[in-house]
């Protein structure tokens, strides 16, 4: 047996898994120098780093030792007396020029043929072809030609706006030539999509970047003095297209010249005609892929291809297989726009009705083919958006009838439709090739309740996303049949899923735990449900969370404000966004520290963590932080994350890649709001920075997104002196660089002297009338404080006593002793000031 | 202040502690979370939650679970009784409580329960 080329390869791998080694001696004879290539993903070689990334053999040879495997190798004849085949290697490197080759000539007998020829790409007959700059789309050689030629080409045009057209385009395009497509049709991709289709296409493909010609009809290509394309001239256009590049993807041409040669029967269009068992007229002699015609017709896609080679192993075993035609579903990425044709795609059936869903502004086109009596679906197209694809195709190749209402087939997830009926092997996850039966498996067998489960049990929905909908709906959906009620609620409290309670606090305006619990709870509620309540008024009415009606529904690090450790301190974390802060600012966190006798240290994140304070410190900690310009409310100094941020003529902090989105979308901006300043000549600069409400409802910080001219003085401080500060500590330079410090390297392994004290006295001494009764007992309070923002009259009103200084009294009361020097110490007044608007200069 | 010791201490008036919020006394030298529900039932608790090893009880959520009044520790969450200070969540856990009587709208704790027969 012996075969030729890419189908070859597929049809050897499968005479070697089919045991076909056993008995037959298997000969692979290839034109090309190369062993066969993934030629569907030939674009990406310009991505690859070598040829080998497409090979389909990558260590050059068959698993099977049995499996002779000749490159390089061109049939000339096969002589079907004889049953020999002859070839010459190496072969003539010029296709067009006659077999007179300078190769040694071979003989080799056989018991059976294999055509798997492929097919050449068709170049028509415009004048001017034989240019040099002048290519087809085909093999990685034609990939490094065109390559070549790219480096000082400016423009270049794909001649045929088909699929592989535009793959064509995408290469040219990566290759940073100015691309324009043409295409004789009035539309791209005439044979898989219309023309509504195809114009959704166009527009997505020119918002590209690439230049899209449909309806023209290249008359003539224009060469140089040197032979070199230079422009392309069409048919009733005055104007030439200029271009230094031109590839032809008009078709292809089956190679059937082996095939007309030995006198085999060949089909009036190209292509050897073969039975549904891929039998030539001869019956030892079988064709597949691009060069066979089964029944006729040409197969150009790979799965067609395989499904021959499949067929020609069986017949060769003896077996039932037969090629009945194949579905010329497509479904691809050109270009990065989904596009997918399936069955009737044009409606050809008689009486068959048409379903449209266009979005023009999104670029979305959807067409569904219906049955004249509009049960079941023959077909559609889909461009922009294929998702459907998966659940559609199904539909078609199963003739399952369609839901009442199919447009709910093709309208965006958002507005809730649901696949209905559909049937267990549609594909729903397409990045994963997960099917609904896996999903309902992974449901009824696996014990998967949410998407997240079945998402990390068959890795639906893990890539894209773009079926997650789909895939709760089948998660639904299976539940529902088995009459298991998911319980969505809270907890044992509330029946109602958190965003139920969001609702139903939006629509009664509940402002206080006990209203909503009494209409749409029992019980008194737990640690659960009380901070998710909290949460909910304090979002919608912007109350605060720590008003009387709710404060004893947040949990600690809410009602604190702080962060409680695992002795029942709590660690105070300021505020710093984007690591900004003045030596004013620092000092007062270092002095805070000191006279609280907190344990201090930069966190992982690069925030300051003050350590070991005590509840009824608290509001004194606050107060002093507030009164230096923090912001209070800030339990964890984390609601802008861990920041990265930079320093230069523009800077962004970066966020955690969690809140990626609000961050993309802040330095989408920048460019743009920096633009007027750039346009006068003026250096602006510039800090994008996302802002986020403190913690929801806290008080009247919106999300905010946004950029915001540097203040001056933040300007000069981020200028910075230009020499000494410059010099970083080097591997050579050892007298340069830090010293480790064994308690830096492992904090949590020894306890900060501000730690533990709490063990042994657990209460805070206050005092109030009732205690002041009992001389025996001393009992604590809780401080009814709230936090003081800037300038709130009713926060001063209702600023935090300060609990009787125990201790550290002395210390506490006259810290200007301690402090290095009385100006750098802000006034009240000047405090006062820079809380309003912006400060002056210090004096210098 | 040993068990059954009928000494009681004034701690403070019946509406001190806020609804559904924890404040921590000092009674017999020991640190006790007294608590007010919302049905006004005043219980007091030990204020050492045994699984985080702190002082913190006190600071707690209070709700009910099954109807049962509890506390849950701000540290792990987990949850006690606040009639008897049984952990819900771990049978081999409680912390102590203690008896509380209203006299004249001031609270009076008492001596250490015992543990119910």
């Amino acid at each position: 047996m012996s075969a030729t080329a890419w189908s070859a390869t597929a049809s050897s791998r499968a005479a070697i898994e089919r045991g076909l080694t056993e008995t037959h001696d298997i000969v692979v004879l290839g034109e090309e120098p190369r062993a066969a290539y993934d030629r569907v993903a030939l674009t990406s070689f310009f991505a690859a780093e070598s040829a080998d990334e497409l090979s389909l053999l990558p260590k050059g040879e068959y698993d099977d030792p049995r499996v002779r495997l000749v490159l390089d190798a061109a049939v000339t004849a096969i002589d079907r007396v004889a049953r020999t085949v002859t070839y010459v290697s190496p072969a003539p490197r010029a296709t067009q020029e006659p077999l007179a080759n300078p190769g040694a000539v071979h003989t080799i007998g056989y018991d059976a043929v294999v055509l798997a020829t492929g097919a050449a790409p068709f170049v028509p007959p415009v004048p001017g072809k034989e240019l040099d700059n002048v290519f087809v789309y085909r093999t990685i050689e034609d990939l490094e030609a065109i390559r070549e030629a790219s480096t000082t080409a400016t423009a270049g045009a794909v001649i045929g706006g088909g699929l592989l057209g535009l793959e064509a385009a995408n290469a040219l395009h990566q290759l940073g030539v100015q691309t324009h497509v043409v295409e004789m049709a009035p539309r791209l991709m005439a044979v898989q999509i219309d023309d509504a289709g195809g114009a959704t296409l166009k527009r997505h493909i020119e918002q590209l970047g690439l230049n899209v010609h449909t309806g023209v009809m290249t008359e003539l290509i224009d060469g140089d003095d040197d032979g070199v394309v230079s422009g392309l001239k069409f048919k009733d256009v005055e104007e030439p297209l200029a271009v230094e590049i031109v590839v032809f993807s008009a078709g292809i041409r089956p190679r059937d010249a082996l095939a007309r040669e030995c006198n085999l029967d060949v089909a009036e269009r190209g292509g050897v005609p073969v039975d549904e068992q891929c039998r030539t007229s001869d019956a030892s002699i079988f064709a597949i892929g691009e060069c066979a015609a089964p029944g006729g017709k040409m197969y150009g896609p790979v799965a067609p291809g395989y499904a021959m080679a499949e067929v020609v192993v069986d017949a060769l075993l003896e077996g039932p297989g037969a090629f009945t035609g194949a579905d010329m579903s497509t479904k691809l990425k050109l270009l990065g726009v989904d596009v997918a044709s399936f069955g009737d795609a044009f409606a050809a059936t008689d009486g068959a009705l048409e379903l449209v869903y266009s979005d023009a502004v999104a670029g979305v086109y959807k067409k569904l083919v219906i049955s004249e009596d509009g049960t079941r679906l023959l077909g559609g197209i889909l461009v922009g958006d294929a998702s459907a694809y998966g659940v559609l195709r199904p539909l078609v190749a199963s003739g399952i009838a369609l839901p009442a209402n199919p447009e709910s087939l093709i309208l965006p997830a958002s507005s809730g439709a649901a696949p209905i009926g559909m049937p267990d092997e549609a594909q729903v996850c397409s990045c994963n090739d997960v099917t609904k039966a896996q999903i309902k498996h992974a449901v009824s067998e696996e014990g998967c309740e949410t998407v997240a489960d079945v998402k990390k049990c068959t890795r639906a929905g893990s890539t894209c996303g773009s079926c997650v909908s789909v895939v709760k709906n089948i998660i639904e959906e299976h539940f529902e049949s088995v009459g298991k009620v998911v319980d969505k609620g809270l907890c044992e409290h509330f029946r109602l899923s958190r965003q139920e309670l969001f609702d139903v606090v939006a629509v009664h305006g509940y402002k206080r735990f006990d209203d909503i619990v009494e209409s749409h709870g029992t019980g008194r509620g737990c640690d659960i449900c009380k901070p998710a309540i909290a949460s909910i008024p304090a979002s919608q009415f912007n109350g605060h969370v720590l008003d009387r009606d709710n404060r004893q529904l947040q949990d600690t690090n809410d009602a604190y404000l702080a962060n409680i450790q695992r002795n029942g301190t709590y660690s105070v974390v300021p505020r710093i966004p984007g690591g900004e802060i003045t030596p004013e600012k620092l000092i007062v966190i270092g002095e805070v520290a000191r006279d609280f006798n907190l344990y201090t240290k930069i966190t992982g994140g690069q925030r300051i963590d003050l350590f070991g304070a005590r509840m009824e410190e608290l509001p004194a900690i606050w107060r002093r932080l507030v009164d230096a310009g923090f912001e209070s409310g800030h339990a964890y100094g984390k609601s802008l994350r861990t920041v990265k941020s930079c320093v230069g003529s523009t800077s962004v902090p970066l966020r955690r890649a969690g809140q990626r989105r609000s961050r993309d979308r802040a330095r989408a901006a920048l460019p743009r709001l920096a633009q007027p300043a750039q346009a006068q000549g003026r250096r602006q600069w510039l800090c994008a920075r996302v802002r986020r409400g403190p913690r929801q409802g806290l008080r009247g910080h919106r999300h905010r997104e946004g950029v915001e001219p540097l203040r001056r003085r933040q300007r000069r401080r981020r200028a910075g002196p230009r020499t000494a500060a410059r010099r970083r500590p080097r591997h050579g330079d050892a007298d340069l660089l830090p010293r480790p410090l064994p308690h830096v390297l492992h904090p949590y392994g020894r306890p900060a002297p501000a730690h533990g004290r709490l063990d042994r006295v657990p209460w805070t001494v206050g005092s109030t009338a009732s205690a002041r009764s009992s001389s025996t007992t001393r009992w604590a309070w809780v401080p009814s404080w709230r936090p003081r923002w800037p300038g709130t009259s009713a926060a001063t009103s209702t600023s935090g006593r300060r609990p009787r200084r125990t201790r550290r009294s002395s210390a506490a009361s006259s810290p200007s002793s301690t402090r290095p020097t009385p100006r750098t110490r802000p006034s009240p007044s000047r405090r006062s000031a820079a809380r309003s608007g912006p400060r002056a200069p210090t004096s210098r | 202040m040993t068990r059954g010791d009928r000494t009681w201490e004034k701690v403070c008036l019946v509406q001190d502690p806020e609804v559904e919020r924890g404040v921590t006394a000092l009674v017999h030298g020991r640190a006790v979370a007294i608590f007010r529900t919302h049905d006004g039932e005043v219980y007091a608790l030990g204020n050492h939650d045994p699984f985080a090893k702190a002082s913190v009880l006190a600071r707690g959520i209070v709700g009910t679970r099954e109807g049962v009044p509890f506390v849950a520790s701000p540290m792990h969450k987990h949850a006690f009784d606040l009639r008897t200070g049984q952990c819900l969540d771990d049978e081999h856990a409680s912390v102590p409580s203690y008896d509380v009587l209203i006299e004249g709208g001031v609270v009076h704790i008492g001596g250490r329960r015992r543990a119910v027969a």
